[in-house]
């Protein structure tokens, strides 16, 4: 009897922890959904909640530690980091943002023709793409950036010559499995040309996984870019971007630290959101998938 | 008689070789021979592996043949470019062996319904979903279905699904590869029987690929009998059980139970092992198993040879 009662009891324990596993991951995902957002929201309108003017100088009051009035201290001309670090986020994600729509669809699109067609094309285009993948892509960022001239968008162009690389490869071996599918043959059957077989049949079976390496890219993408304003190759002062202001801060690390460590935490900070929005997304993926 | 009715498909000396990556060749389908008539259900059966399906890829043209023809309402469709064949592939539907890959896992029942109708131009939107609608009902199923995604069907809605749309495209042929084996054993008749019936009331030839003897000598007019690629023998289903004289078929039937047989006999299997199909010198390809093989058999492959009216056998040893 005593045996007889246990096996459903164990039975339903094992549900209810496959139903939680799913349901907790969702709900994962949308928390980290919902602090994303806020924060783009909170960035895209810095200039309403900063209590300073970002760039306005004020010598009177210049690297003045963290108090009431300057939460997160100020710089050496006298300006607010706080207000500093919050205009600089917008800048920030909507540069990643912009580039890693712009090279994802370059990618995603060189990989599916690759991956659909095949032939001569497949081979010279990703005979390419593993040179570019043969550069380290940070100094290879910096050569080019330096290569163009500073400035916010040739940084964004030498980021993206090559980070279109692996949506490409990625596009590319996800349509060469699913070009194999019944359901494509099926399609062919059912009278669909070939360009409506890529945009119908392939294209929404690989676009999920492409979003979720763009979303996994964004905090990457902005520290690159912050890297490269640090280096002068990006984002020029006076504009109050992270880089930027750990770059200024140099000179003033023993005698202003804060100006170094709050930019700095604001980055981690971003990064992190973004590379947790980015894990969390692949989560929720999976488990829709099983 | 069928014989005088309109030949729709005719396939002569059709042959499929694979050639695989260590370079050797895979015979897939080996001289394959026959023709089908308006309204006629002709079915191919054999064991797993042994060309059914590559037949049927042939015929669409999802693959290109090595060798042979096939000709579709008196149109040589081996050669046929890829504009032209989209006009034939309206005329030729297919059910896919494996019903639950062949809709696209992002896409809604709808849309996958649509797709012939929007592709081929046949008639303005609201029309097709009023004839979908009307093929869904005579399939048995709710309209329901359409606001779904594949995963959200059972097999047997899925094979439903399939079937209420090549019937509803009023092809010329029906090609069904094994359309009843992800289906249970109860609902593998409900869907026959509703074959059955779509296919006398459209009058569509079919090809119907299937494995299992029973649901074919039940369901079909004629049977063309593969082993390893090769056609052995091709007989009307009603002589099925008294006339066949390959001795793979008459093995088939041995190993198989009819419903009506007496429970003292012995159900006989066929023993040895069956060929590689990879390499194959020519030979009749059920030598190794072939109880009365003579020499003759593992030199030179049987042609086909007429043995009565409409019943063909390959096999030196009917001569
Ligand atoms: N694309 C391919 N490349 C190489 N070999 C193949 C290919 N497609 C099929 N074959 C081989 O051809 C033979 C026939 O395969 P086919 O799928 O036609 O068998 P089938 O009769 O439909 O079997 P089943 O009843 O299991 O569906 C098999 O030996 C298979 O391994
Ligand atoms: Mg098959």
């Amino acid at each position: 009897m005593a045996k007889l009662k246990q096996a459903p009891a164990g039975g339903e324990i094992r549900l209810k922890r496959g139903l939680q596993r799913g349901t907790v991951i969702r709900i994962k995902f949308y928390a980290i959904l919902t602090i994303a957002i806020l924060f783009v929201l909170f960035a895209m309108n810095a200039e309403h909640f900063a209590p300073y003017d970002p760039i306005a100088n004020d010598y009177a009051c210049s690297l003045q530690p963290p108090s009431a009035e300057h939460i997160c201290g100020t710089d050496k001309l006298g300006r607010d980091v706080y207000s500093r670090i919050l205009c600089g986020a917008g800048g920030s994600f909507s540069m990643a943002f912009v580039m890693l729509i712009f090279v994802s669809t370059i990618g995603t699109t060189i990989g599916m023709l690759c991956g659909y067609f095949g032939g001569r094309f497949d081979v010279i285009m990703m005979r390419f793409v593993d040179v570019l993948l043969a550069f380290p892509d940070t100094v290879f960022a910096i050569a080019v950036a330096g290569m163009l001239g500073p400035g916010v968008l040739n940084a964004v162009i030498a980021l993206g010559l090559l980070s279109w690389t692996s949506f490409a490869r990625m596009a590319r071996s996800l349509t060469a499995s699913v070009r194999e599918k019944d359901f494509i043959a099926q399609a062919r059957f059912n009278g669909a040309s070939t360009p409506r077989i890529i945009l119908k049949y392939i294209f929404p079976n690989v676009a999920p996984q492409i979003i979720v390496m763009a979303t996994m890219r964004i905090g990457g993408t902005i520290l690159s870019l912050s890297s490269l304003s640090f280096l002068g190759l990006a984002s020029q002062p006076p504009a109050p971007e992270w880089g930027v202001m750990v770059s200024e801060s140099k000179a003033y690390m023993q005698t202003a630290p804060w100006m170094m460590i709050y930019p700095g935490l604001a980055l981690v900070l971003t990064v992190v959101i973004f590379n947790l929005l980015g894990d969390s997304l692949r989560d929720v993926m999976d488990t829709k998938k099983q | 008689m069928t014989e005088e009715k309109r030949v729709v498909l005719d396939v002569e000396d059709l042959c499929k070789d694979f050639v695989l990556e260590n370079g050797s060749r895979l015979s897939a389908v080996d001289h394959v021979s026959f023709q089908i008539r308006e309204g006629e259900c002709f079915a191919v059966i054999g064991e797993s592996g042994c060309g059914k399906t590559t037949l049927a890829k042939l015929i669409t043209r999802v693959e290109e043949a090595t060798s042979g023809r096939v000709i579709f309402q008196d149109r040589d469709i081996t050669a046929l470019g890829r504009g032209k064949m989209k006009s034939v592939l309206r005329d030729m539907q297919m059910i896919f062996q494996n019903v639950l890959s062949v809709v696209s896992p992002k896409m809604k029942i709808q849309d996958f319904l649509l797709e012939p109708y929007r592709n081929f131009r046949l008639m303005p939107k609201r029309e097709a979903l009023e004839n979908i609608r009307r093929m869904l009902k005579s399939v048995r199923l709710t309209e329901a279905v359409l606001k779904k995604y594949p995963h959200q069907l059972s097999g047997g809605e899925l094979q439903r699904i399939c079937i209420s749309r090549a019937f509803g495209m009023n092809p010329q042929l029906l090609i069904c590869d094994e359309i009843t084996s992800a289906l249970d054993v109860s609902v593998q008749d409900d869907v026959m029987k509703l074959f059955r019936e779509l296919q006398s009331q459209h009058g569509i030839a079919c090809l119907f690929i299937c494995h299992d003897l029973a649901l074919v000598s039940n369901y079909s007019d004629r049977i063309m009998v593969m082993y390893l690629g090769q056609n052995v023998e091709i007989i009307d289903s009603a002589d099925l059980g008294t006339k066949a004289l390959h001795p793979y078929t008459r093995g088939l039937l041995q190993s198989f139970l009819f419903i009506s047989s007496d429970r003292g006999r012995a159900i006989r299997t066929i023993s040895g092992e069956p060929q590689s199909p990879v390499d194959v010198s020519a030979n009749c390809r059920f030598c190794t198993r072939c109880p009365k093989a003579s020499s003759r058999c593992f030199e030179e492959v049987p042609p086909l040879r007429e043995v009565g009216p409409g019943h063909y056998v390959a096999c030196f040893l009917l001569e």
